[in-house]
């Protein structure tokens, strides 16, 4: 059961490379502030490929969207994602065979 | 019959895939040097010069490896042509080497029979020397060891002055999932694999089937980003597409192109 969850979860957090990459830019730059576009020259990518992953990050709490006057920045929910990640390093401790 | 790399290379490809980055020292932990030799004889391939200074049988060496080309030294008590026996020889080979070679690669195999025959405080300064030595001279050196050649402590002392591939997949999960993730999935491979975190490496499959059972379909992604880090942290081009980490690096084969078929 917790390791169902555990693969739900890692899923949603790095299930496609472009997640993990955008998950290591906020981790290792936690006060980034930056447009999509932005976000995507960072990592090097289009900005159509890294559309719906920021999005699903920003669904699942990671990443934050908000618009500041006609732009829309992205960043680091430091709190829920210390929140998520520790919930991740539980579910692998739990995991733990016998 | 010849591989894709060797094709590749043939093709003006000119970037190994295990490209070192110069003025570097690796330390490479296995329990078999086979992977250090692999990076060493690709370099070899590339138009590095080699240096090799080896436990094993030169002989045996040159049917398993493509290394004609570089000078092998065997590290051994006898007295033959091409050997030599202790840390002044050796040291002197290798800065001899690097000071006139340009575009120099050393493959030191054998510290474990060093450390049995020196103090660790003898080998450790001559690693500091070395490393020194081959950053001066722009060089590489590669030091394959055994995971449970030295102590904790001691190995750790060897880290610093040696890069090592731990590190590189510690940063890469560090980076990736934060401190408190990456502690608690050495600790579980650590307990599911009875292996400590610095034979894990060494072990690709058995590393690889804990992470696919620890994170399900993420886990190829983990491997993919793992080895970008490494390739990174080591200076080396990104890893192809089709680059499965479970599979040794491949090994050159003579080209045989021009044979007929």
């Amino acid at each position: 059961m917790k390791e169902t969850s555990l693969h739900e979860l890692t899923e949603k957090l790095i299930g496609t490379e472009i997640k993990a990459e955008l998950l290591r830019l906020f981790h290792t730059n936690p006060g980034i502030l930056d447009t999509v576009e932005g976000v995507a020259r960072r990592v090097g990518r289009m900005r159509k490929d890294i559309e719906t992953e920021i999005l699903t990050l920003v669904e699942l709490g990671v990443l934050r969207k908000e618009r500041f006057g006609d732009l829309d920045i992205v960043s680091l929910n430091t709190s829920k994602d210390r929140e998520i990640l520790k919930k991740v390093a539980e579910l692998i401790k739990g995991g733990v065979k016998g | 019959m010849y591989t894709q790399e060797a094709e590749a290379f043939l093709e003006g490809e000119k970037a190994p895939r295990w490209k070192l980055e110069p003025s570097e020292s690796y330390m490479v932990i296995e329990e078999q040097p086979e992977r250090a030799f692999e990076i060493f004889e690709e370099h070899l391939l590339y138009g590095w010069r080699g240096l090799c200074i080896t436990r094993q049988h030169p002989k045996q060496l040159c049917k398993r490896y493509n290394i004609e080309n570089a000078q092998v030294f065997w590290l051994t008590e006898l007295k033959e042509e091409n050997t030599v026996k202790d840390l002044l020889e050796i040291s002197l080979l290798i800065g001899k080497f690097v000071e006139s070679t340009k575009s120099g690669i050393v493959l030191l195999d054998g510290l474990e029979y060093l450390a049995s025959r020196y103090d660790f405080d003898a080998v450790y300064q001559f690693i500091q020397n070395k490393r020194s030595q081959v950053a001066k001279a722009e060089a590489i050196l590669l030091v394959p060891v055994h995971p449970k050649t030295f102590p904790e402590e001691k190995r750790a002392l060897l880290e610093r002055e040696l890069k090592s591939l731990l590190q590189c997949f510690e940063n890469a999960i560090s980076q990736m999932l934060g401190e408190g993730v990456k502690k608690a999935l050495l600790e579980r491979l650590e307990k599911d694999t009875g292996l400590k975190r610095d034979e894990l490496i060494g072990h690709t499959d058995v590393l690889t089937r804990n992470l696919k059972e620890i994170f399900g379909g993420s886990a190829l992604v983990l491997e993919r980003m793992i080895m970008k880090q490494i390739y990174t942290e080591l200076g080396l081009d990104i890893p192809p597409q089709d680059l499965d980490i479970r599979k040794p690096i491949v090994k050159w084969t003579p080209i045989e192109r021009n044979k007929p078929t």
